[in-house]
């Protein structure tokens, strides 16, 4: 009975919807995610919480990291573990807390690392080549 | 991007009334003392009290991006009042799944109600009330039991027995050994304990 109370709740983490494709008689089916992650809590109107991902693209070291904003006297903003977020909103904030939370297929704002300067340039000369090459070779077949 | 912050809920009604339907930014869930009280419930506990507060429970037709949820406890303490989970799964609020919810929850109740008949006998069972306290039966058998097995097998003075004539003979005839009867209060502990076992399964949820 314990295992079926523990279980009762489990439903999917997601969902597939069909969308319709404007003047097509085809429609689209999409994924939604039900799951959302705590990315914020505010704790009063000093005290805020909230994450930044860390390795987003690695899912093996993919981590929210967490940050304390304290307005309270001098601006202040540390780093802090998730624990002590979820142990601060339970039991602080005299008018509640408010929580923050984002769907976790929701993209993220990922800074794009370009590659090296000599990885680029080789890329591009490669590029070229093959771009000449390929000419070269439609010529050929045009004149036979 | 319609969908960044507003969640579509609705709530069905009954007597063929259209549907209510509330484009929300904010779920604000009041934290009842039954929750903040036992301190074993968490966001999802407080969500469904507010989506499934009605008889008829309500469901999410579209997920926002981002969902903001205010938890603020009725017995104005501060905090949220329970615990706050890093993941949330929503899938029971789904429109998708709203069937499946709808019995679960009805099931879920009516594991509750037994739990809590179980509960109600188990104390029934444990408990002897006498001038209007209440005592565990099992204490109290178990008390007794110790107390019988140092005296048992001891002589005592019957002050009840009739004496004879010849008052030479004295104290000696009037003495007797106590019974051995700690087996028969032993059987009754075990099958107290049989009985409470049987009810007590509440105690693994």
């Amino acid at each position: 009975m314990e295992e079926r109370l523990r279980t009762m709740m489990d439903f999917p983490t997601s969902i597939t919807r069909q969308t319709p494709v404007e003047g097509a008689s085809t429609s689209i089916s999409t994924t939604i995610s039900l799951v959302y992650d705590l990315r914020g809590v505010v704790v009063d109107n000093n005290l805020f919480y909230f994450s930044q991902w860390e390795h987003i693209t690695n899912p093996y070291k993919r981590k929210l990291r967490w940050y304390k904003a304290d307005f309270s006297g001098i601006p202040d903003i540390t780093s802090v573990d998730e624990g002590d977020v979820l142990s601060v909103a339970r039991d602080r904030g005299s008018q509640g807390v408010l929580t923050i939370y984002i769907r976790d297929d929701v993209p993220e704002n990922v800074e794009k690392v370009l590659p090296p300067d000599y990885l680029r340039v080789a890329s591009h000369h490669t590029l070229t080549n093959f771009r000449n090459l390929s000419r070269k070779i439609m010529r050929s077949f045009k004149r036979s | 991007m319609p969908h960044l912050f507003c969640a579509e809920i609705i709530q069905p009604t009954t007597n063929n009334q259209p549907d209510l339907k509330a484009d929300l930014t904010e779920i604000s869930s009041g934290v009842s003392r039954e929750l903040s009280d036992a301190g074993t419930y968490n966001i999802i506990d407080a969500l469904e009290g507010t989506i499934w507060w009605e008889s008829t429970p309500a469901y999410v037709k579209q997920f926002s991006d981002v969902l903001l949820i205010r938890l603020k406890r009725e017995d104005h303490e501060g905090g949220a009042g329970v615990e706050i989970l890093p993941k949330l799964p929503l899938g029971r609020f789904a429109f998708e799944f709203y069937d499946q919810a709808v019995e679960k929850i009805r099931e879920r109740n009516g594991i509750w109600d037994i739990l809590q008949k179980l509960r109600k006998r188990e104390i029934e069972l444990s408990s002897i009330q006498k001038s209007g306290t209440k005592y565990q039966a099992q204490e109290i058998l178990e008390a007794t039991l110790q107390y019988l097995g140092e005296i048992e097998g001891r002589k005592f003075i019957d002050h009840d027995a009739e004496d004879d004539d010849d008052s030479s003979r004295m104290d000696l005839d009037t003495e007797k050994v106590f019974p051995r009867i700690s087996g028969l209060l032993q059987t009754s502990i075990q099958s107290l304990n049989e009985e409470l076992e049987s009810s007590s399964i509440y105690d693994d949820c």
